[in-house]
């Protein structure tokens, strides 16, 4: 037992490295005052736009200057580089969200929406860097609590309807996770995961009750990233939350757990011990998931709606990394969710800008704006195809990547559920492609029911240059994927 | 100097110029068409200037045979314990591709001659148009299958947009049928590309990377062959492999890493049978779609009819022949053993589609789709040529590349001069058009003998190159058998059949048109401008051959010669 003197000085020091969450946790508190004083949205974005930086900055350094993993707070966190380099990629998606966000009327007009925002990031901090499950369930819900209230923001019925729906998914799946977590608990005696007697202690655990509460916490996972079957809250959430909370929403939250999916499999997987094989049944499911995703997104006349099936096939294809178990893999799963996080704001900005100038939300109801927005059309076009993985944007890179890896990892383990795997993901390509060419195609190919005056003038909106920024990036990204790999090179996703 | 960089002027001309001409300010969007034009023609004049330069002499090995090749590393990954993949730059050209480049350049410039009526979003049709060129070019020229495949993905969106823009009636059927089919057969060929780069390195760039070599400087051949035996030895660990999309790589089997899933030494299944026959499959229904190949041509007559004339000018003059070169250079020669194996099969597949586009176009009511049946029927040849394996065969199919790439050009601009005028493409609503049309007459059926292979026509020589092949390979034992070349001659007399036909119900006879009163103008100066080129060419290849084949023979030769031994040499079956 460790005298107090020494718990103190654990968490002095682990406060040091713990500097953005506490930066974090002051701009929370800082909005609410600036909220209650200033009555004005310009200034609470502006401050929101500020602090995401700064941390994002902060987070920046500190992945920077991280030489070795550091223990925080007598191991409930682990700060190692992985987690280093996935805070950075939240920060980069609330960021965005946040620049986005300027054109949100539900989230501009009350400004709790901001602190609710940053506490989800907080969460996504704590999950990244989890090494205790207690961590990693406490960090689920500190997402998961804002994320009820968001989804609630435009005050209507629908959307207090669609927060319930979400609430209750949310608790059932947090419940189930906790239930697996107190069983495992049984056979370790212990919560920390990234101990070496915690992985011998599962070992030699029965088979049966292990396989049970394996399942019971995986589904507390699957429901964040929005895998199936734990998907069903992710299109109503998606329909009838603001715009903007969706974009966090298929971001955030969806990498972080991801972020800590990855970790865990290796756990479950027991490093490949497991007399259950995990890899052909998350594999399974990874089919599942992007089978259901794109061919539900092809019935869907709502454009948030299709977007949301989407997310859910993006799920799949980054299931796929996880199910390739190899270090390169989780640096490809990191290349993929950076290309992710960064078309689908962009993405998702442009639905918004429609959304409130000109009040559409269904894919037909687009038809023949390009004549009045030409700019914001190309863009689409693009991010459209960047999504569906065809050259010459980062989504194909992105797709290859993680392809790759997962064809090593077949000929390595010569599993066959993986090679098909490998021929469903690349078919279900031709799939998405139906779909997202929609937007589109209403767009560019129908003509508008009311003709275009001639003396319209063509709409200039800052959201073009700001997803015109994201394009060229993603754009880069393509021609120059070595930019940014080098750098997720320096990430030692061994543990 | 401009031959260092005459490749890559021609790809980047028109790319730059499709940036330019998307930025036009309002005032200036009819100059669009004048940009597209002179892009053109300074395309013509490189190609010129490549025609003189290129050297179609002896050669020792195809995979040394390139000119005017440029070669800048574009892309390299560090994959860590995966080793690193590279990817190029690289372009260059041989007997193989000049020809289609030649052929490309002609056909997009009187692409753009066609396209000068088009008044609806004129910006946005150049624009897309210049974009389709680049990547048309770029497909051609590329030895890099990164950079093929970017090529390759890269022309379905600007076509998909000219179908479905500019198109006919059902054009958004079209156009999305179109992008869908072809995007599975990329699919197939992304599976491939994957497999593939990861059982390549490059030895060159891996001897830098295990220090055998410094870099900067070139590699002798000896260092190279000291790589591949290390490799072949295993001594030179994963980490320090560079992996390649090389496409000339990838063709020699010392650069495959053994034990990998493309190694020709072990039997490696894919789905029950050997991976590499696997991966050729994969690359046949890849490319077949695009040729296209009866059961998987479907798309062709919808997207044909559809689509815009200088659409369908270059869709039947060039991007059918993607498809086709696809296979030589990609399927053949990596997988020499997977088209020796398979060739009884290809061959099969040609025939069938000779007849079944010869038997639909007896039976098409509309002109158009029946010159889109059409087309079918004799790109058959080109894969019945190709199946042969014989120098003749091979010579025959690019031959016939070039050939139908001129003839069916022509052929779709005939039905647009018709549907220009009076707005109908059924055949039975047209009679005794010559009358009132007289040099409009000449020019159909000028291209229409020239299609059924009336000898004095390019498609002549073609034709009867391939039948060659297809008789004299079934004298080797697995290979096509006679029948095959048998029935294939009789694709020629449908053609006949049909052509002729068609002349009699609507040329011959008492003038008679169904819906149209007005009057029935002969051809324009534009259109003539259009047609000569054409015909000169049609004329010049069918009587001097040895225009086309001196350009080919070396490295059809040597292309022949390698699938031959090497499909021997590599083919296993467990």
């Amino acid at each position: 037992m460790a005298s107090l003197a020494d718990k103190l000085s654990d968490i002095l020091n682990s406060a040091v490295n713990f500097g953005p969450e506490l930066l974090l946790v002051s701009g929370i508190l800082l909005l609410i005052v600036v909220d209650l004083m200033v009555k004005s949205s310009r200034w609470l974005s502006v401050v929101s736009i500020l602090l995401a930086t700064l941390v994002l900055v902060t987070d920046a350094m500190q992945w920077k200057l991280l030489e070795n993993p550091v223990a925080l707070f007598s191991e409930f966190l682990m700060l190692d580089s992985p987690a280093a380099a996935w805070k950075v990629v939240l920060d980069i998606g609330v960021l965005l969200v946040m620049i986005m966000a300027g054109r949100s009327v539900p989230l501009k007009s009350r400004g709790e929406s901001y602190p609710l925002i940053f506490t989800l990031l907080l969460g996504g901090h704590l999950l990244v860097m989890a090494s205790n499950l207690l961590i990693v369930y406490l960090s689920i819900e500190l997402i998961s609590i804002p994320s009820y209230v968001l989804a609630a923001f435009h005050f209507n019925k629908r959307g207090v309807e669609s927060a319930v729906k979400y609430l209750l998914f949310g608790a059932v799946a947090s419940a189930l996770m906790l239930y697996g977590m107190s069983w495992i608990y049984t056979f370790t005696g212990n919560l920390n995961f990234i101990r070496p007697e915690f992985i011998d202690a599962l070992l030699n655990a029965d088979i049966i009750p292990l396989t049970i509460a394996t399942v019971l916490m995986l589904s507390g996972l699957l429901f964040k990233i929005a895998a199936v079957p734990f998907h069903i809250w992710a299109p109503d959430a998606y329909t009838s939350s603001p715009t903007a909370v969706v974009a966090l929403f298929s971001t955030v939250p969806k990498l972080a757990g991801f972020s800590i999916l990855a970790k865990w499999f290796l756990v479950i997987n027991l490093f490949g011990l497991s007399s259950i094989d995990w890899v052909s049944i998350l594999s399974v499911i990874a089919m599942i998931t992007l089978l259901i995703g794109n061919f539900s997104a092809l019935r869907q006349s709502s454009v948030k709606r299709m977007l949301a099936y989407s997310s859910i096939a993006h799920t799949g294809f980054m299931m796929v990394a996880i199910v390739s178990v190899s270090e390169q893999a989780s640096r490809n799963l990191f290349f993929y969710a950076t290309v992710y996080t960064l078309m689908n704001i962009a993405v998702f900005t442009l639905v918004q800008l429609l959304e409130h100038k000109e009040n559409i939300t269904k894919a037909e109801e687009y038809k023949g704006m390009i004549r009045k927005y030409p700019f914001t059309g190309v863009l689409i076009v693009v991010l459209m195809i960047s999504l569906a993985g065809l050259p010459p944007t980062g989504g194909f890179t992105a797709k290859l990547l993680v392809f790759t890896s997962l064809w090593e990892a077949y000929d390595y383990t010569q599993n066959p559920v993986l090679l098909y795997l490998f021929l469903f993901g690349l078919l279900n390509t031709v799939i998405s492609l139906f779909f997202y060419l929609k937007v589109p195609f209403f767009m560019i190919f129908r003509e508008r029911s009311d003709p275009q005056k001639d003396g319209e003038q063509k709409n200039v909106v800052w959201e073009n240059y700001f997803v015109m920024i994201l394009v060229l990036v993603i754009l880069f990204l393509f021609f120059k994927p070595d930019s940014l790999m080098d750098v997720i090179n320096n990430i030692s996703f061994a543990f | 100097m401009l031959q260092d960089h005459l490749l890559s002027y021609l790809i980047f001309l028109p790319l730059f110029a499709a940036l330019g001409v998307a930025v036009l300010p309002k005032k200036l969007h009819s100059y669009s068409r004048q940009i597209a034009l002179a892009v053109s023609i300074l395309q013509l004049i490189l190609i010129a200037f490549l025609y003189l330069n290129f050297d179609a002499g002896q050669k020792d090995y195809l995979t040394t045979s390139f000119q005017f090749t440029e070669r800048v590393n574009w892309i390299t990954l560090d994959l860590q314990g995966l080793g690193k993949l590279s990817a190029e730059y690289f372009v260059g050209i041989d007997g193989l591709n000049v020809t289609l480049v030649l052929l490309s350049v002609l056909i997009l410039l009187i692409g753009v001659i066609a396209s000068w009526n088009i008044q609806d979003r004129v910006k946005g049709y150049f624009s897309l148009y210049l974009l389709l060129n680049a990547s048309i070019i770029g497909c051609f020229v590329a030895l890099d299958f990164l950079l093929f495949y970017l090529f390759f993905e890269f022309m379905l969106l600007p076509m998909y947009f000219l179908i479905g823009l500019w198109g006919g009636a059902r054009r958004e059927y079209a156009s999305i049928k179109f992008f869908l089919y072809t995007l599975l057969g990329s699919m197939l060929i992304l599976v491939v590309m994957i497999g593939l780069y990861l059982s390549v390195i490059d030895p060159a760039a891996t001897a830098v990377q295990i220090g055998l070599s410094n870099a900067g400087t070139p590699v002798s051949m000896e260092v190279i062959a000291k790589v591949q035996e290390m490799l072949k030895a295993g001594a030179i660990p994963e980490a320090q492999l560079v992996k390649t999309f090389n496409l000339i790589y990838m063709t020699d089997t010392a650069n495959l890493i053994p034990a990998s899933v493309m190694d020709t030494d072990v039997t490696r299944l894919l789905m029950g049978s050997p991976a590499r026959l696997v991966a050729f499959l994969f690359l046949f229904v890849g490319f077949a779609i695009k040729v296209p190949v009866v059961p998987v041509h479907t798309w062709l007559p919808d997207a044909h009819v559809e689509a815009p004339t200088p659409i369908s000018v270059i869709l039947a003059g060039i991007l059918l022949k993607i498809g086709a070169y696809g296979l030589l250079r990609i399927a053949f020669l990596i997988f020499p053993d997977g088209a020796f194996h398979y060739s009884w099969w290809l061959g099969f597949f040609g025939v069938l589609s000779i007849l079944y586009g010869a038997l639909n176009a007896l039976s098409s009511k509309d002109l158009k789709r029946l010159i889109a049946y059409s087309s079918i029927s004799h790109m058959g040849f080109v894969l019945l040529g190709m199946a042969s394996l014989t120098a003749e065969g091979v010579s025959g199919a690019v031959y016939q590349m070039v050939s139908h790439g001129v003839i069916s050009a022509a052929l779709f601009l005939i039905v647009g001069v018709l549907y220009d005028r009076t707005h109908d493409r059924m055949i039975e609503n047209h009679s005794g058009l010559i009358s009132k049309m007289p040099q409009y007459g000449v020019v159909v059926v000028i291209f229409f003998f020239a299609s059924m292979g009336l000898p004095g026509f390019s498609g002549f020589i073609a034709e009867i190159l391939v039948l060659l092949g297809a008789f004299s390979a079934s004298g080797y034992p697995g290979m096509l058998p006679k029948w095959m070349a048998m029935l294939a001659t009789l694709g020629l007399i449908l053609s006949a059949a049909y052509y002729l036909w068609t002349i009699q119900r609507m040329f011959f006879g008492q003038f008679h048109i169904k819906k149209y009163q007005g009057v029935l103008n002969d051809l324009t100066s534009r259109e003539i401008l259009m047609f000569v080129p054409l015909i000169l060419l049609a004329l010049l290849l069918g009587i001097i051959p040895a225009s086309i084949l001196d350009m080919i023979n070396e490295s059809v030769n040597l292309f022949v010669v390698t699938i031959l031994e090497q499909g021997e040499q590599n083919l296993q079956i467990p």
